[in-house]
């Protein structure tokens, strides 16, 4: 018996982080109208008819650095890679209070020119990135309508 | 019959001695203008790119008219080409195509290309500031720069060379009168050369002329370099997970 006990905690444990992997993802946003979620996916991404994407994902603020910080080491990469940075990087605290910043990149793929658009997080130990990617011209049409939504994004449930 | 010949070489060593010296003395008065001229191109080449506002403008553009227009030097004095290149975003580029022609019409210039993705206007020197803010405000600029050459220099030395040459052929034409069938059908080779010469002159000079008359404003609705984008690696693990190739791939 009592050594069925460390057994059946190690099972019950495994199956609480596989239910976690499985569950929502741990971020929420009102959603923006033109945009539509992939419910049943694992990961947070949304979608418009014409194409523009959105998505959200953690990385690991190794080494341990603040918002400014990570915003400005973020722009001089993408500039040295030979994006154009799309205006001013753009600070602000979301219905919340979290801090963020945004971030627009732009680039020739394909046919096209292409806009990326980063919105960095600071949470403890990681760093939450909503990513959004779209031409241009499609892109100009929901910017207003994804900056409202980010602004109520929350990276924790 | 022997003094004719003697005439007629004493002619001919004539015409060799001035087409000898023209040359020559043209080359000097142009070395003498270029050193005068070359400190102000040294100050002027030493200058940083002059901010938009900076330009100077001809004071009055259609004084440049005619058979040998002259560029109308700016408040120095100095005759310059301006040509601005911008990397312009908008939604809708046939929009913004019709506007801006419409726009370079009421200042005083012209298309001088029009393209699915790009537009070359021409306007007068001193409405490039106004044209280049308000194609600022029709979508996002996002590349800007601005050339700007001086040239006085090569439009002084066009201008002396077209001179000489023209003072060398009336001086042929006076030997007309002195010379017999020989020499007349030799001074008429050597003033066809000349009149070609000339042309040649008018024509670059022309071309400078109109260069300092005329602002050029080149819009690309699109990147002019489709590879632009290189791979540098971060020393920060997570940025080299940033791009749009790979945002599209995981999507």
């Amino acid at each position: 018996m009592a050594r069925s006990f460390p057994i059946a905690f190690t099972v019950l444990v495994a199956a609480a982080a596989a239910l976690a992997s499985c569950g929502p993802p741990p971020y929420s946003m009102s959603s923006p109208a033109s945009f539509k979620r992939f419910e049943e996916s694992r990961e947070f991404k949304w979608i418009t008819a014409d194409g523009v994407m959105l998505k959200a994902r953690e990385v690991d603020n190794y080494p341990e650095a603040a918002l400014d910080f990570w915003v400005d080491a973020m722009s001089r990469h993408m500039i040295a890679q030979g994006y154009v940075q799309k205006g001013e990087q753009r600070c602000f605290s979301t219905k919340r209070g979290r801090k963020t910043c945004t971030a627009e990149f732009m680039l020739p793929h394909g046919a096209e020119d292409w806009v990326l658009s980063e919105t960095l997080f600071v949470v403890d130990d990681d760093i939450v990135l909503v990513e959004a990617a779209g031409p241009f011209d499609r892109y100009a049409l929901v910017e207003t309508e994804l900056q409202k939504a980010i602004e109520t994004f929350e990276p924790r449930d | 019959m022997r003094l004719q010949l003697r005439r007629t070489m004493l002619a001919v060593a004539g015409l060799a001695v001035i087409l000898a010296a023209f040359p020559a003395a043209a080359q000097q008065k142009n070395a003498a203008k270029q050193k005068q001229a070359a400190p102000a191109a040294a100050q002027q080449k030493a200058q940083p790119q002059a901010p938009i506002s900076a330009v100077p403008t001809p004071a009055d553009p259609d004084a440049a008219k005619g058979g040998e227009e002259t560029a109308t030097p700016d408040a120095t004095g100095r005759r310059t080409s301006l040509e601005s290149r911008l990397i312009l975003k908008v939604i809708n580029p046939d929009e913004a195509r019709a506007t801006l022609e419409k726009k370079v019409a009421e200042l005083g210039g012209f298309p001088i290309l029009v393209e699915d993705a790009s537009l070359v206007l021409k306007v007068p020197p001193e409405k490039l500031s106004e044209l280049i803010a308000f194609i600022a405000e029709q979508g996002l600029v996002l590349e800007k720069t601005l050339e700007r050459a001086d040239l006085t220099q090569e439009i002084a030395r066009l201008e002396g060379q077209l001179k000489s040459k023209k003072e060398m052929l009336s001086r042929l034409r006076g030997f007309f009168d002195d010379s017999n069938t020989e020499a007349t059908l030799r001074i008429e080779q050597t003033m066809t050369s000349i009149v070609a010469e000339i042309e040649q002159i008018k024509g670059q000079l022309r071309v400078a002329e109109d260069r300092a008359k005329w602002a050029v404003v080149d819009i690309a609705f699109q990147f002019h370099e489709r590879d632009k984008i290189v791979y540098v690696s971060s020393p920060f693990e997570w940025l080299n997970s940033v791009s749009l190739d790979r945002f599209l791939e995981e999507f």
